[in-house]
C-alpha cells in the first residue's frame, strides 16, 4: 500500500461570493520538502495556505495532514501546533520588542515560560537577531523584520512552516539572506517548508518540489528538474520580425503536429517544439515567401521562468480571440 | 491563564508604547477631574449678568434691582427695551428685566424677564434664582401692607369693644327708665280708675248741694275731671314713651348684637401674624443630601462620562489596531481559543478604565478632599464594573463591526452622543415624549448615573438598585454574544479583504 502524502489537498474548491478562487484543486506535499507554490498575483496561493492552516474552510474537498483530515477552521490545538506561518506582510507587533514578540507568540503556541527561556535565544541565534532582542520590531530593517517574522513562526517547533511570499519587497541581498535562512531552517530543524512566490529564481534556488497554481488549479507539480526535463523535450524558438505581424505564420504552425505551443509575447513570437530545427526551417521559408524581414531569431532550452510563462499564458490564438471579443 | 496574562500584558504594552495614547489614558481623566472639580466645587452662580430697562425707574424697581445686585448677579442698566433684549442675543447679558414705568405697589403692570431658551439649563437656574430674589421683595411689600391692615382691624376691634360696653349700659338704663314709666303709668291708672274718687264724685252729684258746699263740690268735681283728663293725657303720653323706649331698647340690642357679630368675626380670624398671612403656606426647598456642591452632584455623571468615552474609545481603538495589526492573522491561527482573545481584550480595557477611575478618585481625594466612605466601596465597585463593562463591550463590538478606524471612531462618537443626549445630562428626560422616554430609561448611561447617585449621594444598599444591576447584566450578556458573532464575520471579512 502506497504511503499517504505528508500533506494532501483533495478536490479543494473555495468560493468567495460569486468568485471561484480554487476549483477542484489537488496537491500532494511530502515530508521535509521545501515546497514552492508559484502562481500569478491573485491566483489563490494565500487562500490555499489559509485553508491548510485552518483559517478558511473550503466549500468542497478535504485537506489531510499526516493522513488526518484537518479540513476545519476549528482544528484541534495539537494540529495547529504543527504549523508555523509567516504572512506576506509579516505577522508581529511593531510596538513590541523582538523578545516580547517571541514571548507573546510562544505563549500563544502553548510554550511554557521555561521553554521560552530556552528556545528564544536559540531562535534568535538561528535568525541572527541576538543583538536586537530589545529593539522594537518597528525599529528593525525590513530584512530583520522578515527574520523576526520567521522566528515567530518557528519558535514552537512546527512540523510545517508556511512562508507566504517571504522575500516580497526585499532587495536582492536581503532576499538572498532570507533564502539562505529558509534552507538552514529546513536542514537544521527538519521542517517541511511550503513557500509561495512569483519570483521563480528564488524558487529555483531553494525549493525541492514545485507546483504551479493557475486557473484555480494546480496545473503541474514535480521537482524543478522534472519540470525542466518535461519542457526540455521542447526547444524554444524566439522570433522577432520587423513588421511584428505573425498571424499567417501562426496559422501555418497551428497545423503542424511537431509544434507544442505558440505564444505571441510583445513583438516576439515564441514557438515550442521537440523538433525545433525543422520547425525553424518552415518558419524561415514562410517569412521568405512573404518577404518578411527577420530582426532576430534564437533557439534555446527554456528556463523555469519560461516554463511558468508558457504554462500560465494562454495560447496565442485564444489571446487573439479574447482581444477580438473585447 | 498564562496566555490570558500574556494577552493583557501585550495589550497594555502596546498602549504604553504609543506615547500619545498613554498620555491621554493617564492624564486625560486627571486633567478632566482637576478642571471640573475646580469649576463646580461651589453651590453658587457666578457672573450672571442681568440687563435692566425701564422708562422710569421707581423706588420699588430700584429696590428690586438693589436686591438682585446684592447677590451674585451683576446688573447692567440698558437704554432701551429692544437693546436690552438684543443684549441677550449678543450674550452681553443672560437675562433682561424690563420694569414698568414708575412701578409701584398695586400697579397692574408686570415685570418682564426675557431669557435665552436655547441655554435651557442656565435659564432654569437663573429663573429660579431671580424668582427667589423678586419674591423676597414682593413678600416684604406684602408684609408691610398686611401689617397696616391687621393694625386697623385690631384698632376697630378694641373700639368696638368699648362701644359695645357703652351700648350695653344704655340698654340697661333704657330698661330701667321703661320700668319707671310703667310704674308711673300704673299709678296714674290707679288714680284714674280709683273707685273712691269716682264714687266720691257720683255721691257729690247725688247730694245736690247748694251754696258754698255746692260750689266747693263743683270746684272739686271740675278739679277731679281735670285730674282725670290730665291723668288720661299723661297715661297716653307714658304709653307712647314706653313704646318708644321699647324700640330704642331693641335698637340698642341690635347694635349690641351687630358688635358682637363683628367681634366674633374678628375672633374667628385664627392667624393674626403678618408673616403667616403673607405666606400662609411656608415652603423651603432642601437638598436631599446635605452640604453637597455642584461637583458632588455632577460627580456620578462625570464618572459615567469617563467610563463611556474611555470604554468605548479605548476598546474600539484597541480592537481596530489589533485588526489592522500585522499580527492579527497569526493570532487567528495559533492554538489559542477565540474567547481568550475577547476576554484578554476586555480585561485589558477594563484595567485601563479602572486605572482612569482610580486616578479620578485619587485626584478627587487630593484636590477636593472628598473621600468615599468604606461602606459604599464594594457597591460602588460593582456598579463601576458593570457600567464600564457595558461600554467596553460596546466599544469592542463596534471595533469588530467596522472595517476602518475612521468609521469605527465615527460610530463610537455617534453612539456616545446618542447615549449622552438621551440622558438627563443635557435635557431632563421628562421633556421627551413618553415613548422615547420609556426607551431612554434603559440607556446604560442613565442606569449607571442613577446607580452611582444612589450609592454615592444616598448610600443606597445594593438591593435598592437590583433592577439596574440586572439590566446592566442583561446588556453585558447580549453584547458578548454579539461580539462572538461579529468577530467570526470580521475574520471572514479579513480573509476576503486580503
Amino acid at each position: 500500500m502506497a504511503q499517504k502524502p505528508f500533506i494532501q489537498f483533495l478536490d479543494i474548491t473555495k468560493i468567495f461570493g460569486k468568485n471561484v478562487v480554487l476549483d477542484n484543486l489537488e496537491l500532494d506535499i511530502d515530508y521535509n520538502e521545501v515546497f514552492g507554490i508559484i502562481g500569478k498575483s491573485g491566483s489563490g496561493k494565500t487562500t490555499l495556505l489559509s485553508i491548510l492552516v485552518g483559517f478558511l474552510k473550503p466549500e468542497k474537498g478535504k485537506v489531510f495532514f499526516q493522513g488526518q483530515d484537518i479540513t476545519n477552521t476549528n482544528m484541534p490545538d495539537s494540529i495547529r501546533q504543527q504549523f508555523g506561518f509567516t504572512a506576506q506582510e509579516g505577522s508581529f507587533y511593531p510596538k513590541l520588542t523582538v523578545r516580547e514578540n517571541l514571548e507573546y507568540f510562544g505563549t500563544m503556541y502553548n510554550l511554557s515560560s521555561n521553554e521560552l527561556k530556552t528556545k528564544i535565544p536559540q531562535i534568535l541565534k538561528l535568525v541572527n537577531l541576538e543583538k536586537d532582542e530589545k529593539k522594537l520590531a518597528s525599529h528593525l530593517s525590513s530584512g530583520m523584520q522578515k527574520r523576526l517574522d520567521i522566528a515567530c513562526g518557528i519558535l514552537h517547533d512546527p512540523k510545517v512552516l508556511i512562508l507566504d511570499e517571504p522575500t516580497e519587497n526585499l532587495d536582492p541581498l536581503l532576499r538572498k539572506d532570507i533564502l539562505k535562512l529558509i534552507k538552514k531552517i529546513n536542514k537544521e530543524k527538519n521542517v517541511t517548508i511550503i513557500m509561495t512566490s512569483h519570483l521563480l529564481e528564488e524558487i529555483e534556488q531553494v525549493c525541492t518540489q514545485l507546483a504551479i497554481l493557475h486557473a484555480k488549479q494546480i496545473i503541474i507539480q514535480g521537482t524543478i528538474n522534472e519540470l525542466k526535463d518535461y519542457y526540455s523535450k521542447n526547444q524554444e524558438i524566439v522570433l522577432e520580425t520587423y513588421s511584428g505581424k505573425y498571424e499567417p505564420l501562426i496559422k501555418i504552425l497551428k497545423d503542424k503536429k511537431n509544434v507544442s505551443k505558440v505564444i505571441e509575447r510583445g513583438s516576439k513570437l515564441l514557438v515550442y517544439s521537440p523538433e525545433a530545427e525543422s520547425v525553424l526551417r518552415i518558419i524561415l521559408k514562410d517569412l521568405e515567401d512573404r518577404n518578411e524581414k527577420v530582426l532576430d531569431v534564437d533557439l534555446n532550452k527554456p528556463s523555469l521562468s519560461e516554463v511558468f510563462e508558457s504554462l500560465t499564458e494562454e495560447n496565442v490564438q485564444i489571446n487573439r480571440d479574447n482581444k477580438e471579443k473585447s | 491563564m498564562f496566555k490570558l496574562i500574556e494577552i493583557i500584558k501585550k495589550n497594555l504594552r502596546l498602549l504604553i508604547r504609543s506615547k500619545s495614547s498613554a498620555l491621554i489614558v493617564l492624564f486625560g481623566p486627571l486633567l478632566l477631574i482637576l478642571l471640573i472639580s475646580m469649576a463646580f466645587n461651589t453651590s453658587s452662580l457666578y457672573d450672571i449678568k442681568i440687563g435692566t430697562y425701564s422708562d422710569s425707574y421707581s423706588e420699588l424697581s430700584n429696590s428690586i434691582i438693589n436686591n438682585l445686585n446684592k447677590n451674585e448677579f451683576h446688573i447692567v442698566k440698558i437704554d432701551s427695551h429692544e437693546g436690552c433684549v438684543n443684549s441677550i442675543k449678543s450674550n452681553d447679558v443672560h437675562v433682561c428685566a424690563v420694569f414698568p414705568a414708575d412701578l409701584d405697589i398695586g400697579s397692574d403692570e408686570k415685570i418682564e424677564f426675557y431669557v435665552d431658551e436655547s441655554r435651557m439649563n442656565l435659564v432654569y437656574i437663573i429663573i429660579n434664582s431671580i424668582s427667589t430674589k423678586v419674591s423676597t421683595k414682593s413678600t416684604e411689600l406684602s408684609t408691610a401692607l398686611t401689617s397696616t391692615l391687621i393694625n386697623s382691624i385690631n384698632n376697630a376691634d378694641s373700639q368696638i369693644n368699648e362701644a359695645s360696653g357703652v351700648i350695653s349700659k344704655l340698654s340697661v338704663n333704657l330698661n330701667e327708665i321703661k320700668s319707671s314709666i310703667e310704674s308711673v303709668r300704673k299709678s296714674l291708672d290707679g288714680i284714674g280708675n280709683g273707685t273712691n274718687i269716682s264714687s266720691l264724685r257720683n255721691r257729690s252729684y247725688e247730694l245736690n248741694l247748694t251754696g258754698d258746699a255746692g260750689e266747693l263740690i263743683n270746684d272739686y268735681q271740675s278739679l277731679i275731671d281735670s285730674v282725670f283728663s290730665e291723668t288720661e293725657s299723661s297715661n297716653s303720653s307714658l304709653n307712647s314713651a314706653s313704646e318708644n323706649l321699647d324700640v330704642q331698647i331693641e335698637n340698642a340690642e341690635d347694635i349690641n348684637s351687630t358688635f358682637s357679630n363683628i367681634k366674633n368675626n374678628f375672633n374667628s380670624i385664627e392667624i393674626k401674624e403678618v408673616s403667616r398671612i403673607v405666606s400662609p403656606i411656608s415652603t423651603e426647598i432642601k437638598p436631599i443630601s446635605d452640604d453637597s456642591t455642584h461637583f458632588e452632584y455632577t460627580f456620578p455623571i462625570l464618572l459615567v462620562i469617563v467610563m463611556l468615552f474611555s470604554g468605548l474609545l479605548v476598546s474600539s481603538t484597541s480592537i481596530m489596531e489589533e485588526k489592522e495589526s500585522k499580527a492579527f492573522f497569526r493570532n487567528f491561527i495559533t492554538p489559542t481559543p477565540n474567547y481568550l482573545f475577547i476576554v484578554g481584550s476586555y480585561l485589558s480595557n477594563m484595567i485601563i478604565v479602572f486605572s482612569q477611575i482610580l486616578i479620578i478618585f485619587l485626584a478627587l481625594y487630593f484636590v477636593s478632599g472628598v473621600s468615599i466612605s468604606q461602606e459604599v466601596v464594594v457597591n460602588l465597585l460593582i456598579v463601576i464594573l458593570l457600567t464600564s463593562s457595558v461600554f467596553i463591550l460596546l466599544g469592542m463590538l463596534i471595533g469588530h463591526l467596522f472595517k476602518s478606524n475612521e468609521t469605527s471612531n465615527l460610530a463610537v462618537i455617534s453612539l456616545s452622543c446618542i447615549l449622552l443626549f438621551f440622558s438627563n445630562t443635557i435635557l431632563p428626560l421628562e421633556t421627551l415624549p413618553v415613548a422615547i422616554k420609556e426607551i431612554a430609561d434603559y440607556n446604560p448611561f442613565i442606569i449607571g448615573v442613577d446607580s452611582l447617585k444612589e450609592i454615592l449621594l444616598f448610600n443606597a444598599p445594593l438591593r435598592d438598585i437590583a433592577m439596574q444591576f440586572y439590566i446592566l447584566l442583561g446588556y453585558i450578556a447580549v453584547i458578548i454574544a454579539l461580539i462572538f458573532v461579529v468577530r467570526s464575520f470580521s475574520k471572514r471579512r479579513y480573509v476576503e479583504g486580503n
